[in-house]
């Protein structure tokens, strides 16, 4: 096998790292390196900011009406009622 | 004697009784054994291989035949669990790698960004509608575990659970997600018109090697 550059052996921790699936050594070397490494870190920066996006997502997701109105006939069925 | 020679003596006997024995009982099963590995592993040199390690380990633990049953039986049963424990073993290293080739893939889309001059466009631009979408879009397996891991917060344990897969598949499929959700977003944001700079190069080793 080729020897990697250390930027590519850091990269290919991209996702294990920012999802804290690593272990320590990995760790201090992912740390280590984008203490460094510019480009690195900015592809680090870049794939958090993506998984940020995905989880802010979550509460700018509309509401499912065919689901909230299954589930409210439902509910309705057993008594419930919306009053607002 | 001495206590460690007599020691030392008895072993002697007990090895010089255990070869005798596996030699008798145990290798007379080689052809056999090796008609069960040639049929597992479809190749001649994994077959041999396979061999090897099925009569080391059945020297190994000798101790535990039980004597007067069926050897060629009990061999053909390690032959089959050390075929199973390799097998095994290489599905996950290549699950392993493939891992790696997408954290790969998000250097790269970031690459790909830059140049589009977009390089912002996940702190600048609200994407939310863009995202959950392109979350709807994705096939079943791989929207599942990005909604659980990724929105919903759930760790690679518990979305492993959730789901009833191992937890290595639930990385692998959320990897994947990842990729194809960048990859939608990039699009979007380009055709979008977001572009707020003109392309930077993309200047890294990693990008450079492909």
């Amino acid at each position: 096998m080729p020897p990697r550059s250390i930027c590519e052996a850091v990269v290919r921790q991209l996702w294990p790292y920012l999802d804290d699936a690593v272990d320590e050594s990995a760790r201090e070397m992912v740390i280590a390196h984008l203490e460094e490494c510019t480009m690195c870190r900015s592809h680090f920066e870049f794939a958090q900011a993506f998984l940020d996006a995905v989880a802010r997502s979550r509460s700018n997701a509309p509401a499912d009406d065919r689901l909230r109105g299954r589930v409210l006939a439902a509910l309705s069925a057993e008594g419930f009622s919306l009053r607002t | 004697m001495t206590q460690p020679a007599r020691a030392a003596a008895t072993n002697a006997a007990a090895n010089d009784a255990r070869n005798r024995e596996f030699a008798e009982a145990a290798l007379p099963h080689l052809p056999s054994i090796a008609r069960v590995a040639m049929a597992l592993t479809g190749s001649e040199a994994d077959a041999d291989d396979l061999v090897q390690e099925t009569f080391l380990r059945a020297f190994k633990h000798w101790h535990t035949f039980e004597r007067g049953s069926d050897c060629r039986r009990w061999l053909s049963t390690i032959a089959r669990n050390a075929f199973l424990e390799q097998r095994r073993r290489e599905a996950r290293s290549v699950a392993v790698e493939d891992q790696e080739l997408e954290s790969l893939a998000a250097a790269r889309l970031h690459n790909q960004a830059r140049a589009s001059g977009v390089d912002h466009m996940f702190t600048r631009l609200d994407l939310g509608p863009a995202i959950s979408k392109a979350i709807a879009a994705l096939e079943p397996p791989f929207r599942d575990v990005v909604v659980l891991a990724d929105v919903e917060g759930f760790t690679y344990e518990e979305v492993a659970e959730a789901l009833s897969i191992p937890v290595g598949t639930v990385r692998s499929r959320l990897y994947r997600a990842r990729r194809h959700l960048q990859e939608a977003l990039l699009q979007y944001a380009i055709d979008a018109g977001f572009a707020t700079s003109p392309a930077n190069p993309p200047a890294s080793d990693v990008n450079r090697k492909r």
